[in-house]
């Protein structure tokens, strides 16, 4: 919906950086985009939260929603991540719900978003 | 009660999907009625009668598909499409027999969302215009 072009791994400065990941948005959604990647990030620290009491509905649910939005604002990776967070949380499988929640902090940690 | 045949009522819970989904249907000129759950979407339809109503069938309070079965027993006659990630299936299967006329899948692209609901209006002004 949002990304107009995605852009490959650019060069780190440092060997042990993980690549930069660009994606380039309507200026118009820029608003939206920023809203709801600031919301994502927020829901990682509920993940935490949620897997350190072994809450797996919260969890279930925030994968579930995470599935539903992540491509339409241009991140596709967001749905696919949200959807094994779903599985996993249905699963009740903590290895796997941490090997996902790693996996999107990297994911946000390595998107650079731009606007025009 | 005639329908609004430029309004779309965006029924969700999730706030990610209600915005977006709302931006978009106000740049294609279309007003938007918002509800967080299903009693709530059915309370502003059964008011505002908009041409279309985008239901989200997992919703807190009242679920889309009690909503739906609701609005149709007391009479809503416009065009249901049930926002739901599953395409087949008992949940789609029971969306379908609840009310809704057609499914619109999750995750929802500007695209498709574009043109389902630039059908459904114009088929909601040919149905007025009738």
């Amino acid at each position: 919906m949002t990304a107009l072009i995605r852009g490959g791994p650019e060069d780190s400065e440092r060997a042990n950086v993980l690549p930069v990941l660009t994606v380039r948005v309507e200026k118009d959604l820029e608003t939206l985009v920023n809203r709801f990647l600031a919301r994502k990030r927020e829901d990682l620290d509920r993940v935490r939260a949620a897997l350190a009491t072994r809450d797996f509905e919260t969890i279930r649910r925030i994968g579930h929603d995470l599935k539903g939005a992540g491509e339409g604002f241009g991140f596709p990776e967001l749905s696919a991540f949200g959807a094994a967070l779903e599985r996993a949380a249905i699963a009740r499988n903590e290895r796997a719900l941490k090997e996902q929640l790693a996996a999107v902090e990297q994911f946000l940690s390595r998107l650079r978003v731009t606007f025009r | 009660m005639a329908l609004s045949s430029q309004s779309v009522l965006v029924a969700e819970d999730n706030e990610d999907i209600r915005e977006l989904v709302s931006h978009q249907l106000r740049r294609m000129g279309v007003l938007v009625l918002l509800a967080e759950d299903g009693q709530r979407a059915m309370d502003v339809a059964l008011a505002e009668r908009p041409a279309l109503v985008l239901m989200d069938m997992d919703m807190p309070v009242m679920s889309g598909f009690d909503a739906v079965a609701a609005l149709r027993a007391q009479g809503y006659r416009g065009s249901i499409f049930a926002l739901t990630a599953y395409q087949d299936g008992p949940e789609a299967e029971r969306a379908l027999s609840s009310g809704c006329d057609a499914l619109l899948g999750k995750p929802i692209t500007s695209e498709r969302l574009r043109n389902r609901v630039a059908q459904a209006l114009e088929r909601a002004v040919q149905g007025a215009a009738s």
